[in-house]
């Protein structure tokens, strides 16, 4: 089903003889264990990487674009069999069925992979600069002082301050950025020609994200580095790639220049996909009366982390401060922010889950900031939230029903009247009120925020928090559960506070944007007015930063 | 970190004056009278009363007490009942053949225990994994003194390997020293090595799933390498926490096996002390065993320091 595209619309960077190619891959098929749920994780996919290029592999969760990458590094879950007839070339060398001892030999010094989760990826007790270190020490026979060198140039290459403190320090020490660009450091150390990056700004605040593309760019172009990069993102696309690949389900369904397919997609999925993307432009919306009642207040809040210490004393670190908000009943508040910028701190100051240190939370009219805690009980039933990731959300012990039962029944209710409103509820989010005897692993990621969006209106409540609900979501899936929620809002007439790092999905869903950094709002308007003419200098470098900006995506007609 | 472990010593004191207490009640009111002990079968009831002033035993417990605790603050731990002699150096003649069975063991069953846990943690699933965890669950079910008394059995008494009891001072020898703690060091050390080893795989296989190993891999390194500087490094919070409480049960573990080898170590003059009721005595070993526990778990927390730099206090 490869589109016929790809013949006549070879990258500026490839060659057209396929031999010239960095990376050639063929017929790849990768088996999954007996009972998973399809017989290929991959199935007969073909392309091709040129010196300098970039190569986007493109694909919701499942689709293994992240398999296709670990089977090259040679990598993959002894569970998943490359099939007979696939072929991964490297430089016109075949891979598949290299011994393991080969493939090491080949790891970092002609791939470099870079992940994901920058977290994680780097080793926390180990220095930054001995994990770069490691490298050159198996790959190559360089002195001591020759490695440090080495390995000091390439910090300073991936333009990292003060390379000396760098190397001494651990993974825990510096941001998230700061460990993507080690991690890149030491992907590339060696000058590898291929570079497979598997989402390795998923992860990462959009300004960082915007950095770390930025160099990866950079390095790649001075180096003629190939590059395979996996995104779900097709903002990070229309940045960096040149090309682009999109997979469902294991098959490559399109394959092209990147500006053809974003603006002109040929399959009906890669349609789909694209034009679930969520615009920057607010969509209209209609305006809230002004005299509907406030349902919650925040005046002044503010939240303050004291740490003492038996030798230095008292230190305090204010996570949120000033906060002045109010959201009135069928009104959604978006609060943007990046990691730190204290946006969740506001909602678990407002959900009472941690306490203020001063000023007021007004919940219909009533100060909850000061109530204590036997008395929340009330408050716990008007408030409610839904999280991020609905994998660790849901009792995986017990079954939806119950999960979605039991606050009700708490408060009162008989246990026929919870479990016939529980179905009602099953209902609304569209799933098959018959599902309630199932337990959350049945149901996918998307399938679960709607199970956990339904245990929330269970409780009947005023309010609704949603703390990134949809930022773990694909981008088909995500846009589903937004048009949920909106649609429930107005059904129910709910208010809600709608916390968010992506600007885009803020554009989509809310009424009014605050947009918070280092604990401040530092701008507060309608969102219309907000995207179309943000005013203070934090909200347009935000705006700068998110990738694909300006590109004009297909738009389903 | 100086002012984490200034709070740690000073937080000794209480527990030291808590255990002082309870050992010197338990001691008097349990039945039993040092006197008459010493005193021997054939004694009147006056020369009972004359060894009981002499002891000390005739005042009120209070006073006791203070006196006792006095001469403590002073670093005087008394003199034996039976023996006439300091406890300080009774004590410290027997500290070398416990402090060698228990470092000896304890060097033995890491030895063994931790290369095979991370062993058992990578070919998990393998022969030598369900080895490893049959081992370990039949190390904790034996008891050491049936394991002391069948490796005597066989490797003493039937194969002539080895001494069958006794211990060797390592001024006289450190050959003969060594020799001699084999079986003792190995009977105590089954039980240590299913425990360390179990803990180890535990905890390596845990981090065997983390994503840094992952980029190890990837980085092209070898498995020995990414076993031992990234797997093991990271998985050592355990397991050094293991080996702490390890040595902790291993000392009271040695009154045990002392007695079966006949090593004149701590354990056996803590039975005789107690079989006499040599009040001074018993008390000080207590005592020293407190300070003990105490001083491994602290080593235990500033190693921890050393091997994951997240961890500061």
């Amino acid at each position: 089903m490869v589109s016929n595209l790809e013949n006549n619309t070879t990258s500026p960077h490839a060659s057209n003889d396929s031999s010239g190619a960095v990376l050639s891959v063929k017929d790849l098929s990768i088996a999954l264990p007996k009972n998973a749920d399809r017989e290929f994780a991959v199935k007969n996919v073909s392309f091709d990487v040129a010196p300098g290029e970039v190569l986007c592999l493109v694909g919701e969760s499942g689709s293994g674009k992240s398999v296709i990458s670990y089977s090259i590094m040679g990598l993959l879950a002894n569970a998943l069999k490359v099939q007979e007839g696939s072929s991964i070339k490297l430089q016109g060398e075949e891979l598949v069925g290299a011994t393991e001892d080969h493939m090491r030999d080949i790891r970092c010094t002609r791939i470099g992979m870079i992940f994901q989760e920058p977290m994680t990826a780097l080793n926390p007790v180990m220095t930054c600069g001995e994990q770069i270190d490691e490298v050159l020490v198996e790959h190559t026979k360089l002195s001591a002082s020759e490695r440090k060198e080495k390995v000091l140039a390439m910090i300073e290459q991936v333009h990292l301050p003060d390379a000396a403190r760098m190397y001494d320090s651990y993974p825990h020490q510096i941001s998230g950025g700061q460990r993507q660009r080690i991690m890149i450091a030491m992907a590339l150390i060696l000058e590898p020609v291929l570079l497979v990056a598997d989402e390795p700004t998923t992860a990462l605040d959009v300004t960082t994200q915007a950095q770390i593309l930025h160099l990866i760019k950079e390095l790649q172009g001075d180096r003629k580095t190939g590059v395979l990069f996996i995104t779900h993102d097709f903002g990070v696309v229309a940045e960096l790639g040149d090309r682009v690949a999109v997979l469902k389900q294991g098959e490559l369904l399109e394959i092209g220049l990147s500006s053809q397919v974003l603006m002109q997609p040929q399959h009906a999925y890669t349609k789909m996909l694209i034009s679930s993307v969520p615009n920057h432009t607010p969509p209209e919306r209609p305006a809230i009366a002004s005299d509907a009642p406030i349902v919650l207040q925040t005046i002044n809040l503010v939240k303050k982390y004291v740490n003492s210490n038996f030798l230095f004393g008292k230190k305090a670190v204010i996570a949120a401060s000033d906060v002045t908000l109010e959201i009135r009943k069928g009104e959604t508040l978006g609060i943007v922010g990046e990691s730190g910028s204290g946006k969740s701190t506001v909602a678990r100051c407002v959900t009472r889950l941690i306490d203020i240190s001063d000023g007021r939370v007004l919940l219909s009219g009533d100060d909850i900031a000061r109530v204590p805690q036997r008395n929340l009980r009330d408050l716990r039933r008007k408030v409610q939230l839904v999280f991020q990731d609905p994998y660790r959300s849901l009792n995986p012990r017990r079954s939806v029903g119950q999960s979605i039962v039991e606050g009700p029944m708490n408060y009162g209710k008989s246990k026929a009247e919870a479990w016939q409103k529980a179905r009602e509820l099953m209902e609304l989010v569209r799933l098959d009120p018959d599902g309630l005897d199932r337990y959350p692993h049945q149901f996918s990621g998307g399938q679960r925020q709607r199970i956990c969006i339904a245990r929330a209106l269970a409780m009947e409540p005023e309010l609704l928090v949603a703390d990134e609900a949809v930022s773990a979501l694909d981008v088909s899936v995500q846009k589903q559960v937004l048009e949920l929620l909106e649609e429930i809002k107005d059904r129910m007439q709910l208010a809600m506070l709608f916390i968010t790092h992506d600007l885009r999905v803020a554009a989509q869903i809310c009424d009014t944007v605050a947009v918070m950094s280092e604990g401040k709002v530092v701008e507060y308007a309608s969102a219309e007015e907000l995207f179309s003419n943000p005013q203070h200098s934090y909200t347009k470098s935000l705006f700068e930063a998110a990738p694909g900006r300006g590109f004009k995506f297909a738009r389903e007609v | 970190m100086w002012s984490y472990l200034l709070k740690r010593v000073l937080a000794v004191i209480p527990v030291l004056l808590v255990v002082t207490i309870i050992v010197f009640l338990m001691l008097r009111l349990t039945p039993g009278d040092p006197a008459a002990n010493i005193a021997g079968d054939a004694a009147t009831t006056q020369d009972i009363e004359k060894l009981r002033i002499e002891l000390g035993l005739n005042e009120p417990l209070p006073v006791q007490f203070a006196i006792y605790v006095k001469n403590l603050a002073k670093g005087d731990f008394g003199e034996s009942f039976y023996y006439k002699r300091p406890v300080i150096s009774m004590v410290a003649d027997s500290v070398e053949p416990t402090l060698s069975l228990a470092l000896f063991t304890i060097f033995f069953a890491c030895l063994i225990a931790v290369p095979l846990g991370t062993l058992a943690a990578f070919k998990q699933g393998s022969w030598l994994d369900r080895i490893v965890m049959a081992f370990s669950v039949i190390g904790f079910s034996v008891p050491v003194f049936v394991i002391g008394y069948i490796l005597i059995y066989v490797l003493s008494v039937k194969l002539g390997w080895f001494p069958v009891q006794g211990y060797q001072h390592i001024g006289d020898g450190i050959l003969g020293w060594a020799y001699r703690l084999i079986l003792p060091s190995m009977t105590l050390s089954v039980i240590f090595i299913a425990l360390i080893a179990r803990m180890t795989r535990t905890s390596v296989l845990e981090v065997l799933n983390e994503d840094y190993i992952r980029t190890a891999r990837a980085k092209g390194l070898s498995q020995s390498r990414i076993l031992i500087k990234h797997a093991l490094r990271n998985a050592a919070v355990p397991i050094v926490t293991i080996i702490g409480i390890a040595i902790a049960i291993l000392i009271s573990g040695v009154v045990v096996t002392e007695s079966v080898f006949v090593i004149p170590g701590l354990g056996l003059l803590t039975l005789d002390a107690i079989q006499g009721r040599d009040y001074p005595t018993v008390q000080a070993l207590i005592f020293l065993f407190s300070v003990v526990y105490v001083l491994i778990n602290l080593i235990i927390d500033v190693i921890y320091t050393l091997l994951d730099p997240r961890i500061r206090y």
